[in-house]
């Protein structure tokens, strides 16, 4: 019972230029879709098409084999979390989860007992008769994510839900949401710019750029196996440095992949080390070629302001033919300059 | 910073530390607002109060004090309580009719095409014209013989009316006339509070499921409430102070029917010279407008969502 979506194309009224064109996915059921990408690149607008919020210019989306792209947001079945919370701010935590029960058909005890279960579920019991004002932010989001789980959905869409919350009650409900996907079977559709999340939730990872899908695959294929630069250098810790090459064609290594020693046979090149900062388990350092600033990631300690000749073996390189796309290894010809595909 | 003001202080003349000082004396800065606000209304309102109890004749001079006397006559005069009825019938019509079309109103404008933008515009025109010019233009368009209302019904073959000149029907026009001429600037407020109300809640309770009944009694009215409150409080003060259009268009005739409160003291006093009948009255409507103020804002406070 997937998701499907298929030749997407969306205008938004009053422009011209389409924001998201010939998109085709696939959301498996029962995954944790992650939706990723850096800001302005459609994920936000794909998911609202898929909960009904924006209207579809062009294509179909089906679920379960129906097709819901002209369907109301309330029949689809599906339960939306905004990066805002989006709760009724003039009903109780209990009147928000309630509201929305109403309109389907329940017995008055069906609908207590849903209540009682989700509030036990996202830890809220004790403030039941709370409103909305005199809760924390992240209660208040457990708010939200109560209101979703009440309706037992076919699917959760959730758009940078932890995105307003500090980092440790983030990483918190991370994990809380983690357990969430376990415990439900459902689909999960989860929209982030923030790889580390995509990377520890996700099953399923969907690199968006410009309205188009760079890549689809599990957490550990788009890391490993970046099918192209965009996503080379918009996945990693940071990403892949990329050279230029005289023939077009590009070569890439990722900080890690880069070594201060090695042998005649592998790669390498005379850098300038510009800055140092030292991360705790290990060092990120800043390198000036001549042709542009590459980084490395290592646990050596270098000498600062000192002249280099860095290796990088075969094994940790990668190629990318003159579309940016991965292919077969070549032989390495000179090198033009640094390459960084946001620029 | 103590350091500083000693310092300061010996840097410079007596005068200028004087001045220095008043300046940051915040009861020195806001006298002159409360001057003007002693002068301007609670010194006239002390003024009206010790004035309800004599029998006053400004142009003499003369006053003869009565007791509560000018409140004893009042209460016994058949015009007054007909004027006390009349204020409030008027004000409960404009109350909840113009507060009912006033939101009926403001939730059809509250789209952003160019066309709403016009009618929002257009329809605001009232509130910047006088209400003497309103008047007189609902004087001619309600004239009995050739006014446009008339001519209109006898068109559609329905039974024309006196409007502002018949007995029955007077009080109705001076209430036509007067929410008219409040719709446009009330629809506005209320698309002002409709549009503080955010997107996202409305799809949320799209996704809920909620029909567009339910979404605007559960969900819009109650994040409206503040706005409604403040309108009830004022709408209900304009009305108790309403006069231009019933001096206009009908004098508080025929036969008292249109006749107010504000219309009634503007009439004991400038009318019939009987100042200390007036000041009673007006000190009659201070305490009903001040006992409704307070109502509204504790009845209703309560039940007002502030967010
Ligand atoms: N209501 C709208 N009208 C016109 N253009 C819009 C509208 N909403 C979004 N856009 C445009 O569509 C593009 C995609 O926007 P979208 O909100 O989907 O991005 P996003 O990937 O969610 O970004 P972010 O990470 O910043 O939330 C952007 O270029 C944006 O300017
Ligand atoms: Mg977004």
């Amino acid at each position: 019972m997937p998701i499907i979506l298929k030749d997407i194309k969306k205008i938004y009224p009053g422009s011209k230029e389409p924001v998201i064109e010939g998109l085709n996915l696939t959301i498996k059921d029962g995954s944790f879709t992650v939706l990723l990408g850096p800001s302005g690149c459609g994920k936000t607008t794909t998911l609202r098409m898929i909960a009904g919020l924006e209207d579809v210019t062009e294509g179909t989306i089906t679920v379960d084999n129906t097709d819901i792209t002209r369907m109301e947001p309330g029949d689809r079945n599906l339960a939306m979390v905004f990066q805002n919370y989006a709760i009724y701010p003039h009903m109780s935590v209990k009147g928000n989860i309630e509201f929305g029960l109403k309109n389907y058909k329940m017995t008055k005890e069906q609908i207590a007992q849903r209540i009682k279960d989700v509030l036990e579920l996202t830890g809220l019991t004790e403030f039941a008769n709370r409103m909305p004002n005199q809760l924390s932010g992240g209660q208040r989001q457990r708010v939200a994510l109560a209101r979703a789980i009440s309706k037992s959905p076919k699917a959760f869409l959730m758009d940078e839900p932890l995105s307003n919350l500090d980092a440790k009650l983030r990483n918190q409900m991370r994990s809380e949401l983690i357990q969430m996907f376990k415990q439900m079977e459902t689909t999960f559709v989860y929209v982030t710019h923030d790889q580390v999340e995509a990377l520890t939730m996700a099953t399923d990872i969907v690199v968006m750029h410009n309205g188009k899908i760079m890549q689809q695959g599990s957490p550990k294929e788009i890391y490993r196996n970046p099918q192209n630069i965009f996503v080379a250098q918009f996945i990693g810790d940071p990403g892949m440095n990329v050279f230029l090459l005289d023939d077009g064609n590009y070569i890439g290594f990722k900080p890690r992949g880069l070594r201060s020693s090695g042998s005649d046979r592998d790669f390498s090149f005379e850098a300038d080390l510009l800055t140092s900062e030292f991360l705790g388990f290990d060092y990120q350092y800043t390198f000036e070629t001549g042709m542009g600033r590459i980084v490395m990631r290592s646990i050596d300690e270098l000498e600062p302001d000192n002249h280099y000749r860095l290796y990088v073996q075969d094994a940790d390189l990668f190629f990318f033919d003159k579309d940016q796309n991965v292919c077969e290894p070549f032989a390495i010809g000179g090198l033009k300059g640094v390459y960084h595909a946001d620029e | 910073m103590r350091m500083n003001e000693r310092y300061e202080l010996r840097q410079h003349g007596k005068v200028y530390n004087f001045f220095n000082k008043l300046l940051k004396n915040p009861y020195f800065l806001i006298a002159p607002a409360v001057i003007f606000d002693l002068w301007l209304t609670i010194f006239p309102m002390c003024f009206a109060v010790y004035m309800s109890f004599f029998k006053w004749d400004p142009i003499s001079g003369r006053k003869k004090f009565l007791g509560l006397g000018n409140f004893r006559y009042l209460f016994q005069s058949e015009d007054f309580r007909k004027v006390l009825s009349n204020t409030i019938i008027f004000m409960l019509a404009i109350l909840f009719v113009g507060l009912l079309l006033k939101i009926l109103m403001g939730v059809f404008l509250n789209k952003r095409t160019p066309l709403h933008n016009i009618v929002q515009t257009v329809s605001f025109t009232p509130h910047i014209i006088a209400s003497v010019s309103i008047a007189v233009i609902f004087m001619w368009l309600m004239d009995p013989n050739n006014g446009i209302f008339n001519m209109g019904l006898r068109a559609l073959g329905l039974p024309t009316s006196y409007w502002y000149k018949g007995r029955d029907s007077a009080l109705f026009s001076i209430i036509i006339v007067s929410i008219w001429a409040g719709l446009g600037s009330g629809a506005l407020r209320i698309i002002a509070g409709l549009r503080s109300i955010p997107e996202y809640i409305y799809e949320a309770a799209k996704l809920d499921k909620s029909s567009p009944m339910k979404t605007f009694f559960k969900i819009t009215i109650p994040l409206l409430s503040p706005t409604l409150l403040y309108m009830v409080v004022t709408t209900t003060a304009s009305a108790f102070t309403s006069f231009d259009t019933v001096k206009m268009m009908t004098n508080g005739g025929p036969d008292n029917s249109t006749n107010l409160i504000a219309f009634y003291i503007y009439q004991q006093g400038l009318g019939f010279n009987q100042y200390g009948r007036a000041m009673a009255a007006a000190v009659i409507l201070l305490l009903i407008s001040g006992a409704l103020a307070v109502i509204n804002f504790t009845v209703l406070d309560k039940r007002v969502h502030y967010q």
